[in-house]
């Protein structure tokens, strides 16, 4: 019986002297791996343009079927994105429509902060995908 | 029959069919990219190889055709091979970008490419560089992506006859492109775009707006004309976003006109009536459905009890459905008490029921696919092109692929003598005398079926008599056509193994309706092309539910299924089952209606869907007559020229917004699906009908159109065998079909004449009014890009034609010294208008053309309501 017991104590007293894992967050954050999938970022041309061409397959590889794209005509007959808009409470972060992007138009990034108060906040509309990481 | 082995399975398929049908037929598929089933192989592409047992080398499957005893094999490692090839050789100029093109998802190419693995290329070579073409209307073409397979250019072509594209150039430099590259003008039919195996020449309206997987797409009827081609519409959020025509469903087999297929915008339009309205103080103030269904109600009750029954008249479109128009002539007759009822000013109906009196049924009397497979066929007074372009594309494929005879006998050069072997220019009106001439040509040469006149039909001897009178000189001179060219027509009618005749129908059309077709149906009779496939008479009407309109009772003196109003037996089985009472006398036709109104005898007036203001001959007399209705009621998707005259306005549903029925010009009962719910408070027809009936004190029918078509099919015994559930087939179902059994009658008269005999009725020609001093005669219809007026609610087409215009012989023009698109003032006895000139071939000398469909400046200004022809003076401005 008291073998366990000191046991125990001897993997407390083990780690009592190496560093603690627990982040003080938020004042302490933490630095995610480069392939880390977070909140989504539609990303920019050279020209700080909107790259995605609203092709849809992001939508349609979606699992969780949570982008909505409607594409539109722009002033030059391009064809862009009227509508994008991410769901982030149905997302699972698959990171599939990252995959599917023939364009590398949106990324899954570092951001893992979207907790927010409404549903509505978390409905994540083309500008704010666009503007999701920017300072 | 030819018997052949396809990857091991046996198949057995007529000779001459293509390796291509014959795999389909085991449920092998071979892949293609330059074959349609509406075109002539041609071998563009040659993805379609496959190899045949024993023997070296690939062919293309699409045309070669079988053999007895033949082993194709169609997936062998080699046929993979060449085929990946092909696809590399067209993918070293294809930009292959699919992520912007239009095409992504529904492209054979891409979906090739992707079954076939091909990811890299070994040919090099430049990507094609040319400029898109963004001006052209409807269609957008980007030739990059063009794999010159030459489906645009074939069916353009071969089936709808316009040649507006070909190929350009030679070796790499071939593309596709109009006569010195300038933008497209043509019908913009949208054939092309249909046929299009990639994103080369996509749908304008619909660029960039979705990808096909995110459409709904429904199987329903065009709304506008009587040709009843089968619509696939797209619809996303509530829009209609594309429209397309399926090679596999309907008459059209994937063929549409401008109209149907980029006609739709005027479903979203922002002027779509959203609430019923009600006039106060002059100008009108929303309501609530209660308020408005209770003023009409009120009012109605009041003059039904103050004046009688027949003091209320009303006027019903064709468009609507055929519960729709059922329920509204039952709720007229037997709630409301009058038998004053009609629809299309009355006129649209005269040929159709002198069909009626000579054959037996009121109706088209063979199938529209017939009449591709005719020898000769006769375009009595119909400007098919403008009209019916669908049924032009028949005429065309007859023409074109099998030589057929098509003459064209009408006022003015119209466009379809493109085609046409013989063009008989007859002086305006004078139609009934050639084909009395040709009558008498084909007796006198001995040409006329014997046996079919003997066994067959009655009243010969009486026809012979009138025909003296129409020796080839006499018609010569009466209708300024050659005798050459008009007894050489006859002959070719006369020996004809298929011939058809076509007359097309409408409310512009002159009141010889009646003769027009008893004449034709005399012709018919006497060359016995008549009760066989690939002959007989059609009757074309305007508007997508004129033969319906007709079928339920919308005239005065007709209960639905032609049972005669007169009659009380038949009466009373009416009565009998709507447990209501219908009144005795037979009522007043439109035309009467109005006079009747001028003359203050009506005091409650129900328009549902019509226009009279803009459709009916002599606008200011049909505006006097509505003004001076105490209660007007219009029904309308818009608040169109007469709703502005309503005390009030209920809202309606168009045609993608409900469900129900049209009948089309085959006598095919066809099923209407909803796409999309109606704006705002609009309903459709049948509700409001329901409705209104209810507060009326009588429950009409059944709420579902399903319901009212059951009710329909037990009182009509030409619908007798009709239901939804067996509607729900590409085809329809043609009319008479008696039973639940009965599958349907393609072609009437085979075996008997519902009177037992077909009945010869002579016609005399009556020359027109003596010369006037108005020296030009004035002819008035509708234009390809219109029907009605309710296409000019899209811009689309308006922008195509927005504005009215006379059509002018370049001679007199020279003569007047009239230049294109120069205003004048034309001037009749009825009225004035100020138009733009259009100088023509198409029109005759002598003769003007005024379309129909524009208001205050279109044709029905012009014309009288006696619609004899019309004579007018042309001023410059
Ligand atoms: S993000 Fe990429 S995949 Fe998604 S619509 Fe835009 S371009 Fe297409
Ligand atoms: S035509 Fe087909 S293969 Fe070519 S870019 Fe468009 S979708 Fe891709
Ligand atoms: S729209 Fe019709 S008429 Fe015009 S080019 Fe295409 S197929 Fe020919
Ligand atoms: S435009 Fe389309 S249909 Fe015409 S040749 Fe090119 S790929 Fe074929
Ligand atoms: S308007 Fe007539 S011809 Fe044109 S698509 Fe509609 S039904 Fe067919
Ligand atoms: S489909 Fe046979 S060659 Fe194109």
């Amino acid at each position: 019986m008291i073998k366990p017991l000191l046991k125990g104590l001897g993997l407390t007293l083990r780690t009592f002297f190496t560093r603690p894992v627990t982040m003080q967050y938020p004042e302490e954050k933490m630095v995610m791996y480069p392939r880390f999938r977070g909140l989504h970022e539609l990303t920019r041309d050279k020209e700080g343009k909107i790259i995605c061409v609203a092709c849809e397959l992001c939508a349609a590889v979606c699992p969780a079927n949570c982008i909505r794209v409607e594409p539109a005509e722009g002033p030059t007959h391009q064809r862009f994105p009227k509508v994008y808009e991410i769901d982030l409470l149905r997302c699972i972060f698959c990171g599939f429509c990252q995959e599917a992007c023939p364009y590398e138009a949106i990324i899954l990034r570092e951001n893992y902060e979207t907790a927010n108060y409404t549903r509505k906040d978390l409905l994540y509309d083309r500008d704010k995908l666009f503007h999701a990481y920017q300072k | 029959m030819v018997t052949l082995t396809i990857d091991g399975i046996q198949v057995t398929v007529p000779p001459g069919t293509m390796i291509l049908e014959a795999a389909a037929k085991a449920g092998i598929k071979i892949p293609t990219l330059c074959n349609s089933k509406r075109l002539i192989p041609f071998g563009a592409c040659r993805v379609c190889v496959v190899q045949q047992k024993g023997r070296r080398g690939l062919m293309p499957a699409c045309f070669n055709p079988v053999r007895n005893g033949m082993e194709i094999l169609t997936n062998t490692p080699d046929i993979i091979k060449a085929r990946k090839i092909q696809l590399q050789l067209i993918l070293i100029s294809h930009p292959l970008d699919c992520p912007v093109c239009d095409a992504g998802g529904q492209c054979e190419l891409q979906n090739l490419v992707y079954e076939y693995g091909v990811s890299e290329n070994s040919f090099k070579g430049e990507k094609a560089n040319l400029a898109t073409d963004h001006v052209s209307p409807f269609i957008e073409r980007n030739l990059n992506r063009c794999i010159l397979c030459g489906m645009c250019v074939r069916i353009c072509d071969e089936v709808v006859g316009a040649n507006e594209i070909s190929f350009l150039n030679r070796g790499f430099k071939m593309k596709i492109g109009t006569d010195f590259d300038r933008p497209m003008n043509c019908e913009f039919c949208g054939q092309c775009v249909s046929v299009c195996p990639v994103g080369a020449l996509n749908d304008r309206m619909f660029l960039h707006k979705a990808r096909p997987w995110d459409m709904k797409e429904t199987q329903t009827i065009c709304g506008y004309c009587g040709v009843g081609c089968t619509l696939t519409v797209g619809t996303k959020n509530g829009r209609i976003l594309r429209v397309r025509g399926d090679e596999s469903r309907g008459v059209n087999q994937g063929t549409l006109c401008v109209k149907g297929r980029f006609g739709w915008e005027y479903v979203h339009s922002p002027e779509r009536l959203t609430s019923p309205l009600i006039k106060k103080d002059g100008s009108f103030v929303k309501a609530t459905w209660e308020e408005a269904i209770g003023l009409v109600v009120k009012r109605l009750k009041e003059i039904k009890s103050e004046k009688g029954g027949s003091a209320i008249a009303g006027l019903c479109s064709p468009r609507l459905t055929n519960e729709e128009l059922y329920s509204y002539q039952k709720l007229m007759r037997g709630v409301l008490g009058t038998n004053h009822i009609d629809h299309a000013g009355g006129y649209s109906y005269a040929a159709p029921l002198a069909l009626r009196e000579s054959l037996g049924y009121a109706a088209s009397t063979n199938s529209i696919n017939e009449i591709r497979k005719a020898d000769v066929i006769i375009a009595l007074r119909s400007d098919l092109s403008e009209t019916h372009p669908v049924i032009k594309s028949e005429g065309v494929l007859a023409v074109k692929r099998r030589k057929a005879k098509l003459i064209v006998v009408n006022s003015r050069n119209i466009y379809l003598n493109k085609f046409s072997a013989f063009n008989l220019l007859v002086k305006p009106g004078s139609e009934v005398a050639l084909i009395n001439g040709m009558m008498q040509a084909i007796l006198q040469e001995g040409l006329a079926k014997e046996e079919f006149v003997s066994s067959r039909t009655e009243g010969i001897e009486a026809l012979k008599q009138s025909l003296k009178n129409y020796s080839p000189e006499k018609v010569e001179a009466l209708t300024g056509v050659s005798r050459a060219s008009f007894v050489e027509a006859a002959r070719l009618f006369a020996k004809a193994v298929g011939g058809v005749i076509l007359i097309s129908t409408g409310q512009a059309s002159e009141k010889k309706d009646r003769d027009l077709a008893l004449a034709a149906s005399n012709l018919t009779l006497l060359t016995g092309q008549i009760g066989k496939e690939n002959a007989g008479i059609f009757i074309l009407g305007e508007k997508n539910n004129s033969q319906g309109a007709l079928d339920m009772g919308l005239t005065p003196g007709w209960l639905p299924g032609y049972a005669n109003l007169g009659n009380p037996s038949e009466r009373e089985r009416f009565e009998k089952s709507w447990k209501l009472s219908i009144p005795e006398q037979e009522g007043m036709g439109a035309l009467s209606i109005l006079q009747a109104a001028e003359e203050g005898k009506i005091a409650g007036l129900y328009i549902a869907g019509e226009n009279p203001l803009v459709a009916y001959p002599d606008s200011s007399r049909t505006k006097k007559a509505l003004a001076a209705v105490d209660f007007l009621v219009v029904q309308d998707c818009f608040l169109s020229e007469t709703a502005s005259l309503a005390q009030v306005v209920l809202p309606a549903a168009s045609f993608v917004e409900k469900d129900g029925t049209f009948t089309n010009a085959d006598r095919r009962v066809q099923q209407v699906r909803p796409g999309l719910y109606p704006p705002g408070q609009a309903r459709p027809d049948l509700w409001i009908f329901q409705q209104l009936s209810k507060s009326l004190g009588y429950k009409l029918n059944d709420p579902s159109a399903k319901a009212v078509m059951d009710e329909i099919k037990n009182l009509v015994p030409l619908y007798g065998g009709i239901d939804y559930a067996r509607l729900d087939n590409p085809l329809g179902l043609q009319w008479p079909c008696s039973s639940a059994d009965h599958p349907g009658t393609p072609f009437l008269y085979e075996k008997d004449f519902p009177a037992g005999k077909g009945k010869f009725i002579p016609v005399e020609f009556e020359e027109g009014p003596a010369e006037t001093e108005s020296p030009w005669f004035l002819i008035t219809g509708p234009t390809m890009v219109h029907s009605g007026s309710l296409s000019l609610m899209s811009p689309g087409l308006t922008r195509l034609q927005g504005e009215s215009y006379v059509q002018v012989h370049p001679e007199d023009a020279r003569k007047l010294g009239l230049e294109d698109n120069q205003k004048v003032i034309l001037r009749s006895k009825q009225g004035q208008i100020t138009v733009k000139t259009l100088v023509s071939w198409n029109a005759a000398p002598g003769l003007l053309f005024v379309p129909c469909h524009f208001g205050q400046v279109g044709g029905n200004c012009l014309t009288g309501r006696d619609l004899t022809i019309t004579k007018v003076q042309l001023e410059k401005v």
